[in-house]
C-alpha cells in the first residue's frame, strides 16, 4: 500500500510538471499578448518597460525556467491584468468561495442523484421511473446560464424565499449551488438506475431476498455498494470541475470564486494566470483521482490497487 | 404426520413479447418431515420458478402467481403480504442457489452475509449473532471460521462459497431448505462433500428439503421422494426406488436410459430423447411430451392425460396407463404378427 503510494505521488508530480509544460507552450502558440491593446495606445517604450516588468522580452525557455523555479517554490507570480496582486493570492482569495459551492452542489447532486436513480430502478420501466429520468433529461439539457436565471425569478424575486447576488451568508449559497447540481445530478440518476438495474439482476440480490430481508435493506446494504462504481469513476473528475469554480454560475450569482479567471485570463493573455490555474486545476484533479482510486478499494474488495503487496 | 409443505395446482406465468410464456401449469406436490423431494426436469421445465414461486419470489411485474396454494405446516402463503413474506424467508424457508460464484454479495464479508439473516430474524445483537455465524461457519465444515467471518467471498473456493450459502440457508434452523441445483456449479468431488454435507444436517436437524435439479445421479444419492416435471408439469412422481426400478412415463423412461450405469455393459449405446420440449407460449393442449414420445396415440396430443396411481405415492400422467389404452404387451404381440 505504501509503495503504491509513494509510485502514485511521484508520477503525480510528473504528471503536473507535464501539463504545464504544455499548457506553457501552447499559450504562448496563440497569437497576440497581453499588451495587445495597450500597444496600440502607448508609446512603444512604455510598452517596451512593461513587457519588461514581466520578463516577456527574455528568451521564452528563459521565461519557462523562471517560472518552473517559482513553481516549485509554489510562487505562481504576478497577475498581468489584476494590479499588484500575484496568481498565489488571486486563488487564494477566491477559491473558497468556490470550493463551498462546489461541495454543497456535490452533496446535493450525489444524493439527489442516488435516491432518484434508485426509485427509478425500482419501478423499472413503470410510471415513476419514466418519470425520473423524464426528469434526469430536461437536468442535462438544460444549461446552467438558463436554470439559474429562472432560480432567481421564482426563488428570489417572485417569492422572496432566498437571497441572491452577494455572498453574505450561507443562504446566499443555496441558489447557486442548486443551479450548479442539477446536471451532475441527472447525469449521477441516470448512471445509478442503469447499473442498480444490473444489480438488480444478480443473483446475490436473489439470495438477499430469500433472506426475508426488507427492500430499504436489499436496496442499500447489498444493492447501492455494487451499483456506485460507476458513479465514483464520474465523481473523481466531477469533484475537480465543481470546486474549482464554475464561469457562468458565478458570473450570473456575483460569487467571488475563481471561475471567471479561466476564462477572462485567456481572453487577456494573462500568461501567469492561466498557468496558474491550469496548474492549480489539474493539481486537484491528480488528487481526487487518486482519492477515487483508494476509494474503489474500499467500495469493492475484490479491486487490489497495483503493486498493493497485499 | 403433517406435511411440513403441501403445493397444490400452482400456476405461474410470464408475460413477454408477443404473449405470456407458461412456466408452471398446475404443480401439485407434499412434502413431508425430514424427508428430501427432488425435483428433476431438464432446462426451462419450470423447476426454478416452482422454487420461487414457494417462497413469493416470482418477479414482478412479470412473473405471476396465477393460480394455485402453497402451505408451509398448514399455513398458506400465497396470500401473505409482503411483510409477513419475509418473515417467513430465511427463518422458516432456506434457500441455496445454484451457483455460490455468483450468490454471496461480493461487496459484504461473509461474516456480514450470515449474521444479517439471524439479527433479522432472531432478533440478535451485533456480537451474538457474529458468535453464531462463527458456530454456523464451524457447522457447515470451514476451517479457521472466525478469520473466514472477516473475508469477502472473492477470497474463498466455489466449494468453500457454498458452504457458507448453506451456514446462511441454515442459520435460523428452518422446517425446509429448497436447494434450486446446488451441486451444478461445482466441480464434482466438490459436488459429493456439498451433498453429503446436506445428508448429515438433515439427518441431526430433521430439515425437509426440496431439491431441485437435473442430474439424476444427485436424486439417486439423497431424495427420498422425486417428481419428474416436464414443460410446466409434474408427469410423474413417488418414491425414488419406485420410480427408478419401475418407471410408468415414457419421459422418465427416457432420462433413465440416457443416463450410463455401472450395471450396464460399457459397448451399449445410451439412447437419448429426440427432440426438444414444446414452446410454453402456447403449450400443447393434451401431453406436452407427445410429440417426443414413441408410444404417442392419437388421444396423446389433444387431451392432457389423467393421473394414474401405481402405488400410495407413485403416480404418472399418461394416456398410456388408461383403462381404455391398448395394453404394451397386446401392441408387442400385434406387431409380432404383423412381421410374421
Amino acid at each position: 500500500m505504501w509503495k503504491y503510494m509513494l509510485k502514485r505521488s511521484l508520477s503525480m508530480v510528473i504528471t503536473l510538471w507535464l501539463i504545464a509544460t504544455l499548457t506553457f507552450v501552447i499559450m504562448h502558440l496563440i497569437p497576440g499578448d497581453p499588451f495587445a491593446t495597450e500597444a496600440r495606445m502607448l508609446p512603444e517604450e512604455v510598452v517596451q518597460n512593461m513587457r519588461e516588468r514581466y520578463h516577456l522580452d527574455k528568451p521564452l525557455i528563459e521565461q519557462y525556467v523562471q517560472y518552473m523555479n517559482g513553481l516549485i517554490h509554489l510562487d505562481l507570480g504576478p497577475s498581468i491584468q489584476q494590479k499588484s496582486q500575484d496568481v498565489t493570492t488571486l486563488i487564494q482569495s477566491g477559491f473558497p468561495a468556490s470550493a463551498v459551492l462546489g461541495l454543497q452542489s456535490l452533496v446535493i447532486a450525489l444524493t439527489g442523484g442516488i435516491a432518484l436513480g434508485v426509485v427509478a430502478a425500482l419501478f423499472h420501466n413503470r410510471l415513476m421511473d419514466y418519470a425520473a429520468m423524464f426528469f434526469a433529461i430536461l437536468g442535462i439539457s438544460v444549461p446552467s446560464f438558463i436554470l439559474a436565471p429562472l432560480l432567481i425569478k421564482y426563488f428570489a424575486v417572485k417569492w422572496e424565499l432566498l437571497p441572491v447576488a452577494s455572498w453574505d451568508g450561507w443562504e446566499y449559497s443555496v441558489l447557486p449551488s442548486v443551479a450548479l447540481a442539477i446536471g451532475p445530478l441527472a447525469i449521477i440518476a441516470r448512471f445509478v438506475r442503469t447499473s442498480m438495474i444490473e444489480v438488480f439482476d444478480q443473483d446475490y440480490m436473489s439470495t438477499a431476498e430469500a433472506k426475508g430481508l426488507s427492500t430499504f435493506h436489499i436496496v442499500f446494504r447489498h444493492g447501492i455498494r455494487n451499483a456506485i462504481l460507476p458513479v465514483i469513476t464520474f465523481i473523481g473528475p466531477l469533484f475537480a470541475n465543481l470546486i474549482t469554480g464554475t464561469f457562468v454560475v458565478e458570473k450570473i450569482f456575483a460569487i467571488p470564486g475563481i471561475g471567471k479567471y479561466f476564462v477572462e485570463s485567456i481572453f487577456n493573455r494573462d500568461y501567469p494566470v492561466i498557468l496558474g490555474t491550469s496548474v492549480f486545476y489539474s493539481a486537484v484533479l491528480i488528487l481526487t483521482l487518486f482519492v477515487t482510486d483508494i476509494l474503489y478499494r474500499f467500495v469493492d474488495p475484490r479491486i487490489k490497487l497495483a503493486n498493493g503487496g497485499e | 404426520m403433517t406435511n411440513v409443505l403441501e403445493v397444490e395446482d400452482l400456476h405461474v406465468s410470464f408475460r413477454a413479447y408477443g404473449g405470456e410464456i407458461q412456466a408452471v401449469r398446475g404443480v401439485s406436490f407434499a412434502v413431508r418431515p425430514g424427508e428430501t423431494l427432488a425435483i428433476v426436469g431438464e432446462s426451462g421445465c419450470g423447476k426454478s420458478v416452482t422454487a420461487r414461486a414457494i417462497l413469493g419470489m416470482v418477479k414482478a411485474p412479470r412473473g405471476r402467481v396465477k393460480k394455485g396454494s402453497v402451505r408451509l405446516q398448514g399455513r398458506e402463503l400465497s396470500c401473505l403480504g409482503k411483510k409477513e413474506l419475509q418473515q417467513v424467508r430465511g427463518a422458516q424457508i432456506g434457500m441455496i442457489f445454484q451457483d455460490p460464484m455468483t450468490s454471496l454479495n461480493p461487496t459484504m464479508k461473509i461474516g456480514t452475509q450470515i449474521a444479517e439473516v439471524l439479527i433479522k430474524h432472531q432478533k440478535l445483537a451485533k456480537k451474538q449473532a457474529r458468535e453464531k455465524a462463527i458456530e454456523l461457519l464451524a457447522a457447515v465444515g470451514i476451517p479457521e471460521p472466525a478469520r473466514r467471518y472477516e473475508q469477502y467471498p472473492h477470497e474463498c473456493s466455489g466449494g468453500m462459497r457454498q458452504r457458507i450459502v448453506i451456514a446462511i440457508a441454515l442459520a435460523c434452523d428452518p422446517e425446509l431448505i429448497i436447494a434450486d441445483e446446488p451441486t451444478t456449479a461445482l466441480d464434482v468431488t466438490i459436488q459429493a462433500q456439498i451433498l453429503a454435507l446436506l445428508n448429515d444436517l438433515q439427518r441431526t436437524k430433521g430439515t425437509s428439503i426440496i431439491m431441485i435439479t437435473h442430474d439424476l445421479g444427485v436424486v439417486a444419492e439423497v431424495a427420498d421422494q422425486m417428481a419428474v416435471m416436464y414443460a410446466g408439469i409434474i408427469v410423474e412422481q413417488g418414491p425414488v426406488e419406485e420410480i427408478f426400478d419401475n418407471p410408468q412415463h415414457p419421459y422418465t423412461k427416457g432420462l433413465l436410459q440416457s443416463v450410463p450405469r455401472l450395471d450396464q455393459p460399457s459397448e451399449e449405446r445410451l439412447i437419448p430423447i429426440q427432440g426438444a420440449p414444446p414452446d410454453l407460449f402456447a403449450p400443447p393442449a393434451g401431453c406436452p411430451f407427445a410429440a417426443r414420445c414413441d408410444h404417442a396415440m392419437e388421444v396423446c396430443a389433444q387431451y392432457m392425460p389423467k393421473s394414474t396411481a401405481f402405488s400410495a405415492q407413485h403416480q404418472a400422467k399418461c394416456w398410456l396407463h388408461d383403462r381404455r389404452a391398448h395394453r404394451v404387451e397386446e401392441l408387442v404381440s400385434a406387431g409380432r404378427e404383423q412381421h410374421v
